[in-house]
């Protein structure tokens, strides 16, 4: 059957390749790389890439909470330079089994039968996969960046679900679940550029502990005041965790002057 | 007033190229078909992003809007234009 053989946290900054300041990425962008070799090293087929929408992909019209890309995907859609775009290799079977086993345990995701990923989902997976397209991605978008945002708890139990639908998977998929976003950023207010490592490192260290309920019970207003709107995607690493169940490991993290983001980068065990 | 039919606003500006175009070419003309009020057009016509905050839209939004129509190395002048602002609640 299919399993989950680990996952990772990644940030996704655009300025990392933007680079306006023109300050030396080599070590920001190293992170990347670490991932990638893990995800070779445990010889991952698929990986569930867990992002949140900017206001680019879903527009004021349709918020969903929770979306699923079941057929083709490409981007991202959002250009940014030393990131390939086109089309990404998808797993639209085990996507729509992780939809379907959703829906049956209320999970009401929104499908996207076709879907234009952007920087959250799309720097991960051209930064953290395979360039080969070996291992094939299941995008999934989670309300964090625009109002209203899915609950904190919610997030971590959609988490528990995609571990419970790779678990019956008619497959010998190794799956990686990549949680992207998370650490302090300010995205759009005038605060931009602040970043709170303290904050950060409260994050990455309930991330090691395997403490999922510090951080569901943190309170978005003190999120808001010391991680800024952007650590608000502290969902995706709760619905990461959620679905690996086991503690993690730092592999780095940088307070890049260049960025507007903590960049943090770590590996999550997957519980047996 | 409507925070929400500014965000509808740009976001087809920043997300759909013929309405970005349009905007870019005739900005009176690309703001008039959404319901917004006089003042509220002139908040995208002048690329008032701290008063579009101030209105409550999305600092996804604003910073979309100005990161297409300026160019993304322009990101400090952003900060700049939206210093002394704060997002309301819509």
């Amino acid at each position: 059957m299919a399993e989950i053989v680990g996952g990772f946290l990644v940030s996704h900054d655009p300025l990392l390749f933007l680079n306006p300041r023109k300050e030396d990425p080599t070590r920001a962008l190293a992170g990347y790389e670490a991932i990638r070799a893990r995800v070779v090293e445990l010889g991952a087929t698929a990986a569930v890439v867990i992002g949140a929408d900017h206001y680019i992909l879903f527009g004021p019209n349709c918020l969903p909470q929770m979306a699923i890309g079941i057929g083709d995907v490409q981007g991202p859609v959002d250009p940014l330079p030393g990131v390939p775009r086109g089309p990404i290799t998808s797993h639209p079977a085990l996507a729509r089994h992780i939809l379907d086993v959703g829906h049956e345990e209320g999970f009401d995701w929104t499908a996207a039968k076709t879907m234009g990923v952007d920087h959250s989902i799309g720097v991960p997976v051209r930064r953290c996969l395979p360039e080969d397209g070996s291992v094939a991605t299941v995008p999934v978008y989670l309300a964090a960046g625009v109002e209203p945002l899915i609950r904190t708890r919610r997030a971590y139990e959609l988490g528990r679900s995609i571990r419970r639908a790779v678990a019956s998977f008619p497959g010998e998929e190794r799956v990686v679940v990549i949680g992207s976003g998370g650490l302090s950023h300010w995205v759009g207010l005038p605060q931009m550029g602040r970043i709170n490592r303290e904050f950060d490192k409260m994050i990455l260290d309930a991330v090691e502990r395997g403490d999922a309920e510090s951080l569901v019970a943190m309170p978005d207003a003190y999120v808001l005041e010391h991680g800024g709107n952007g650590a608000l995607e502290i969902r995706q690493l709760l619905c990461a965790m959620g679905a690996t169940q086991g503690g993690g490991q730092v592999i780095a993290y940088e307070a890049w002057p260049g960025g507007v983001t903590g960049l943090g980068f770590a590996e999550l065990r997957s519980a047996a | 007033m409507s925070v929400y039919g500014l965000e509808m606003a740009l976001y087809d500006i920043t997300t759909k190229s013929p309405v970005r175009k349009q905007f870019i070419a005739a900005p009176e003309a690309a703001v008039a078909g959404y319901a917004l009020e006089a003042d509220e057009q002139a908040m995208l016509q002048e690329l008032d992003v701290g008063r579009l905050l101030d209105a409550g839209v999305s600092p996804m939004l604003t910073l979309g809007l100005w990161m297409c129509l300026r160019g993304p190395q322009t990101l400090l002048d952003y900060l700049e234009a939206v210093a002394g602002h704060d997002q309301g609640r819509p």
